[in-house]
């Protein structure tokens, strides 16, 4: 039985390994189309040309000299950009000392007036404009109020009484560089060195 | 069409930053001349690396004071001088709270050689509190020479901010309850060297500060 199941086997693998007969003028023909077959011209735009995959050649001394010229370009730039830097030194090392972030403080302004129909909070925190922020009117007695968010720092404001009167805040320091003529207080927020 | 687009391009990424807009917030505060004019102040501060907000903001004050177009390009003018003159005494490591506060402390009648002496005596430190105490002093009523003498010798004795804090808030203190304010300016100085130990390698005496608060700063 062995035996029997050894020829079949045989048998098969011959019949596997055999060659099919083939025509030698179809091997010819089928030759000749693949060496005349052109490959598909690419008559495709600069973006083609550059997305197309290429393998580079480059000894390892022309890679060497490619890194230094990549390294040496690098540190050139660098060096141009301190050098600028060094220009606006005033403006570089200003931005650098200011602290990141500074957190608004809230600040209460009082003024007593008992004969305004509108009083409002004018200074450097709010471009001196007289319709930003107006004080509410806290009691009948003519106390008026506001609470401002101020940044730390050094603040010049005046109340504006009925849209027309200026009035320096009275519980305040003057600002003493008035160039106007017409009276600023000054507060100081945070104690922060800035 | 494609070359000149990525032309124009490449000339708005290479345009210096010295081609600058006016202040959005000047627009419609000034006329058109009183602005040009500001401008022109503005953008040569900021050309030397001067800080440019407390000059938009002064034209602004002006224009809300309803102060007319010359007072205000002055005042600017003024300003710009102050804040030139401040960098020059405090020297090219001042930072822009340290220039405006020295500018504040001009315009309050410092001379510039105190700031100087200021920076000498805290190289390492910044030195916008005491020049801020020293201009708010003066405010309250001290006389400026008496102000100048004690923030400077404080500023060289003490480390720190907290004496400059304390000091204006005393000081502010006796003047609200009817002291006079060099003399308690010249109290409040004492006080506080005989509180506060002196830093390492600097000893002064309260017979240093006394003959400070009685003597011209320069």
């Amino acid at each position: 039985m062995p035996e029997e199941q050894d020829s079949l086997i045989a048998e098969v693998v011959r019949e596997l390994r055999a060659q099919p007969a083939s025509d030698l003028n179809a091997r010819v023909r089928v030759m000749a189309a693949v060496l005349q077959a052109q490959p598909p011209v690419r008559r495709g735009s600069f973006w083609d040309w550059l997305l197309t995959p290429r393998g580079i050649r480059i000894s390892p001394l022309g890679g060497l000299a490619a890194v230094s010229l990549v390294a040496a370009a690098a540190v050139a730039i660098a060096s141009l950009d301190s050098d600028r830097s060094a220009d606006r030194g005033q403006v570089i090392s200003t931005t650098a000392a200011i602290p990141p972030f500074q957190t608004p403080v809230p600040v209460q302004f009082v003024l007593v007036a008992s004969a305004a129909s509108r009083v409002a909070i004018v200074g450097d925190f709010n471009d001196w404009n007289a319709s930003v922020t107006p004080l509410r009117q806290e009691s009948r007695a003519g106390l008026w109020s506001v609470v401002v968010p101020l940044e730390p720092g050094r603040h010049q404001y005046a109340f504006v009484v009925d849209g027309k009167r200026w009035l320096a805040d009275p519980s305040a320091p003057r600002a003493g560089d008035d160039d106007f003529g017409t009276p600023s207080s000054v507060i100081t927020v945070g104690e922060k060195q800035t | 069409m494609n070359v000149r687009l990525a032309a124009v391009s490449l000339m708005l990424v290479c345009l210096p930053p010295a081609v600058s807009a006016q202040d959005v917030r000047l627009q419609g505060r000034l006329d058109a001349r009183t602005r040009t004019a500001v401008q022109q102040i503005v953008d040569s501060a900021a050309a030397s690396g001067l800080p440019t907000e407390p000059l938009i903001d002064k034209a602004l004050e002006g224009a809300s004071k309803g102060a007319d177009d010359a007072r205000i390009v002055t005042a600017v003018r003024s300003l710009a001088r102050r804040l030139r003159e401040s960098r020059v005494a405090l020297g090219s490591s001042a930072n822009e709270a340290e220039l405006v506060a020295g500018a504040g402390a001009l315009s309050q009648g410092i001379a510039s050689s105190t700031l100087s002496r200021l920076r000498s005596v805290r190289p390492a430190e910044r030195i916008t509190l005491p020049l801020v105490v020293l201009t708010d002093l003066i405010a309250r009523g001290v006389p400026p020479s008496t102000a100048s003498s004690v923030i400077v010798s404080l500023a060289g004795t003490v480390s720190g901010s907290d004496a400059f804090s304390a000091l204006r808030r005393d000081v502010q203190q006796d003047i609200v309850a009817g002291a006079d304010p060099a003399a308690a300016v010249s109290l409040r100085a004492r006080a506080l060297l005989a509180a506060l130990p002196p830093p390492p390698g600097k000893v002064a005496t309260t017979t240093d500060l006394e003959a400070a608060s009685t003597r011209p700063p320069d």
